[in-house]
């Protein structure tokens, strides 16, 4: 279900400290989903920050539409399902509507903010500064070198998945998908393809040195400024959550 | 510089790669390994940056003994360049790959960027230095690891196969960047106009042995002989004829 | 599936993410990189297949549709259970990340759902299945565990955190239906692939350790152990439940009716440990959510864990002794 636009990923470089970004949107995220079954109209002032940052960093929003497209499906299925399980009516200003719809458009809206969010902490942030920022916040080692290989293997295995998927298809045009029988001997090429790979990988980095503690992934320092203005961030979403129940 | 005596090499698999293989290379040469897909020229580098240890037989490099104690001296003296560029290429920049191996050794970042930007430059690859290695060319990526292994500035260079996929301009540009390089080289390739180019002299392998080891000139004028070896002759002396 | 943002609570969503980070700092130990640093750049390299891996779609015979791999169970028959558990967190992580595809504060839920129940119970019984059975019967028996339990785990995850209001029994039978289907699926694309690479290179698949049920056992408590404390202290927050208005729109006082209820109620009561989820809350709230049945639903996964688990732990010790 994972849908891949490679070329959405372009080098970014944006003057947000990565480890302000990371803090701000869990922040955020706490924050929206922390809100209530009905807290519809709480809600929408929070769609400021997100809506800020796409502006002010001009995000690609072919990406955010993907991205948001993609996560409606099972978000709908259940915000659905809220009509045939609560009757109860509420009042929603001077009209009196259905909870069940009030229910639904607050699940849509949190599941747009929260997904608004993540996607804005990953287009402004490039991988290596996350990785620095991740190490600073003590994730440990192996794991963020592991983030940083993976991602740097994506694109070049997901390049030959659709490759031989063409390749498959260029000779039996006539089916939708990929045959069972021959599935697996596709994909398990491909996997003995990758072994040998990460083999060679593992030969380069010997060849050169290479040891998990000694690995140098950049920490940039977290100025005053930076700081302060993760603070003010942070301390603005509580704010809004305590005065606003 | 370089002293290889009857080594032998038998994958896992029980696949006999490498057979009683010896010779010897002086400081400063540049010699081109050929022969058939399979012939052992992959297998051949790989043993000498101590990648597979041979099952019988002596490698002596820079006067060393290959050994697991002294691989660490040999893989500073000795620089490998891969088949394929992405396999050696997997930090988020060209920067950071460049300097891998300097932090690894650890550098002082200040040391660590003046290599790194000479040997960028060296390779004339500097304006690629702050973008990812899969944003670039197979010429760039090329170029890319031949910084990467000259920033530990090696007294041995080997590179497998470094003019496959490339288009003929940055091919050029390779041949003249080899050209240009003082070390002592080994040089794998299907690319014989390359060998004819670069290396005074050839080594043709068949089946894990030695087929011939002398002047390029004399093998690759040898028409018969290259047929025999699934080669041909290179371009350029084929409109002599 | 994917848990997301929207569905949980703070509470539950950070109880996951220690839960996860418990299991996965063990797995860290476990896996003792520093005498098989070469699992490292497999790790990675592997991580990023499952991506590429996803990309292709098969037919599913006979329905006209298709579907992908999910590949955990893959990627523990490839790397042993522990690496298996990190490699998939990272690929969670970066789906989640890259793709908003389940989100940040529900990725400890992922985590969990998806990587322990495939890893550290799915595989094992895969490992013991295979010696008796063929790959395609090992393989699809323990896929479908796995995702049961993950499935049901989402229904769990979703009644907590009350963010929607969806009786238990109509929300698992929703999603335990869909799941089995999805289980038979990924368990014979898995052998599908193993088969293939089994044929191709026999010495591939033959590498890794199981763990023992001891240490499964472990392992689930030490989960629960930091779920319970993050999620005591996270619930002692207010979690905005009790939003004013409809505190009188709504409010039903539920009275458990059935014996059995009566005392998981009292059970629950005494044991205190998610003292604000529950009844004493959930019943002064707005209270349209079967407090009981949720209940009875984590009884549930306990008995479905314990049943497939003591005749194994049984038949070993009866084996050591």
């Amino acid at each position: 279900m994972i849908d891949v636009h490679v070329s959405n990923m372009k080098e970014r470089r944006h003057d947000v400290h990565p480890l302000s970004m990371l803090i701000i949107t869990f922040t955020y995220i706490f924050v929206v989903a922390s809100f209530h079954t009905y807290a519809f109209i709480e809600l929408v002032p929070l769609s400021v920050y997100p809506i800020t940052m796409i502006v002010f960093y001009r995000l690609s929003i072919r990406h955010i539409k993907r991205v948001l497209l993609a996560s409606l499906p099972f978000i709908t299925v259940i915000g659905a399902s809220q009509l045939f399980f609560i009757h109860e009516h509420v009042s929603f200003f001077h009209w009196r509507i259905e909870a069940g719809w009030l229910v639904f458009a607050t699940l849509l809206v949190k599941n747009t903010l929260a997904v608004l969010a993540a996607t804005v902490l990953f287009l402004t942030t490039p991988i290596e500064q996350l990785a620095g920022a991740l190490l600073s916040l003590r994730i440990p080692r192996l794991l963020v070198i592991q983030l940083l290989l993976t991602h740097r293997y994506i694109f070049l295995l997901l390049e030959e998945a659709k490759r031989l998927r063409q390749a498959y298809m260029l000779r039996a045009s006539q089916h939708r998908a990929i045959q069972l029988s021959v599935w697996g001997s596709l994909v398990g090429h491909l996997l003995l393809r990758t072994f040998e790979r990460a083999e060679r990988v593992y030969e380069a980095m010997t060849l050169r040195g290479f040891s998990i503690q000694r690995m140098h992934i950049k920490i940039e320092r977290w100025t005053t400024k930076e700081r302060i203005y993760t603070y003010v961030t942070v301390i603005l979403f509580i704010v809004y959550r305590l005065v606003v129940i | 510089m370089i002293n290889v005596s009857n080594i032998c090499y038998t994958y896992p698999d029980s696949h006999e790669a490498i057979r009683e293989v010896s010779f010897s290379v002086q400081q400063g040469e540049c010699i081109g390994i050929i022969g058939a897909n399979g012939a052992g020229k992959s297998t051949l580098l790989k043993l000498l940056v101590g990648l597979y240890m041979p099952q019988s037989g002596h490698i002596v490099i820079d006067n060393m003994h290959m050994s697991k104690q002294t691989l660490r001296h040999i893989r500073r003296i000795v620089g490998f360049t891969f088949q394929q560029a992405d396999d050696q290429l997997f930090m988020p920049t060209v920067y950071d790959d460049v300097a891998f191996a300097l932090r690894n050794k650890g550098m002082n970042e200040n040391e660590v960027e003046q290599r790194v930007i000479n040997a960028l430059t060296l390779v004339g690859a500097i304006h690629v230095k702050d973008r990812p290695p899969y944003r670039l060319s197979e010429g760039e990526k090329r170029l890319v690891t031949l910084a990467t292994v000259l920033a530990m500035e090696p007294k041995i260079l080997l590179m497998d196969e470094p003019t496959a996929a490339l288009d003929p301009r940055a091919r050029r540009t390779l041949i003249h960047l080899v050209q240009s390089l003082s070390h002592t080289k080994i040089i794998t390739t299907h690319d014989l106009d390359f060998v004819l180019e670069c290396c005074e002299r050839t080594i043709v392998l068949a089946n894990g042995t030695i087929a011939y080891d002398g002047p390029t000139e004399t093998v690759l004028t040898n028409e018969p002989f290259l047929h025999e070896h699934h080669l041909e002759l290179p371009l350029m002396l084929q409109g002599k004829k | 599936m994917h848990m997301a943002d929207a569905l949980i609570s703070p509470a539950v969503g950070i109880a996951m993410w220690g839960a996860t980070a418990g299991v996965a700092s063990y797995s860290l130990k476990k896996i003792n990189m520093e005498a098989d640093e070469k699992k490292l750049p497999l790790m990675g390299v592997l991580g990023a297949f499952v991506f590429a891996a996803q990309m292709i779609n098969f037919a599913i015979p006979g329905t006209g549709s298709s579907g992908h791999l999910g590949g955990g169970l893959l990627l523990a028959a490839l790397l042993g259970p522990y690496a298996a558990f990190l490699t998939l967190a990272v690929v969670l992580f970066i789906q989640a990340l890259f793709f908003a595809d389940g989100g940040l504060l529900a990725f400890g839920c992922n985590v969990f759902n998806l990587g322990f129940y495939t890893c550290f119970i799915a595989y094992p019984l895969y490992r013991r299945l295979i010696r008796r059975t063929n790959i395609w019967f090992a393989s699809i028996i323990a896929a479908v565990v796995g995702l049961q339990l993950g499935a049901f785990s989402v229904v769990v995850q979703t009644l907590l955190s009350e963010k929607v209001e969806l009786p238990f029994t109509t929300f698992a039978l929703f999603m335990q239906p869909i799941h089995l289907a999805i289980g038979i699926v990924e368990g014979i694309a898995t052998a599908a692939v193993i088969s293939f690479v089994m044929k191709a290179k026999p010495e591939l698949s033959t590498t890794t350790n199981t763990p023992t049920n001891r240490l499964i056992g472990t392992l689930g408590l030490l989960a629960l152990l930091i779920g319970g404390i993050f999620s005591s202290i996270a619930s002692s927050k207010p979690d905005g439940l009790e939003w004013s208005i409809f505190r009188t729109a709504g409010t039903e006082e539920l009275h458990a009716t059935t014996t059995l209820h009566t005392t998981l109620e009292r059970l629950q009561q005494s044991l205190a440990l998610l003292p604000d989820y529950n009844l004493k809350n959930g019943g002064a709230s707005i209270g349209w959510l079967d407090i009981g049945t949720s209940v009875s639903g984590i009884v549930g996964v306990f008995i479905v864990t314990i049943a497939l688990f003591v005749p194994y732990m049984m038949k070993k010790w009866r084996k050591e002794t």
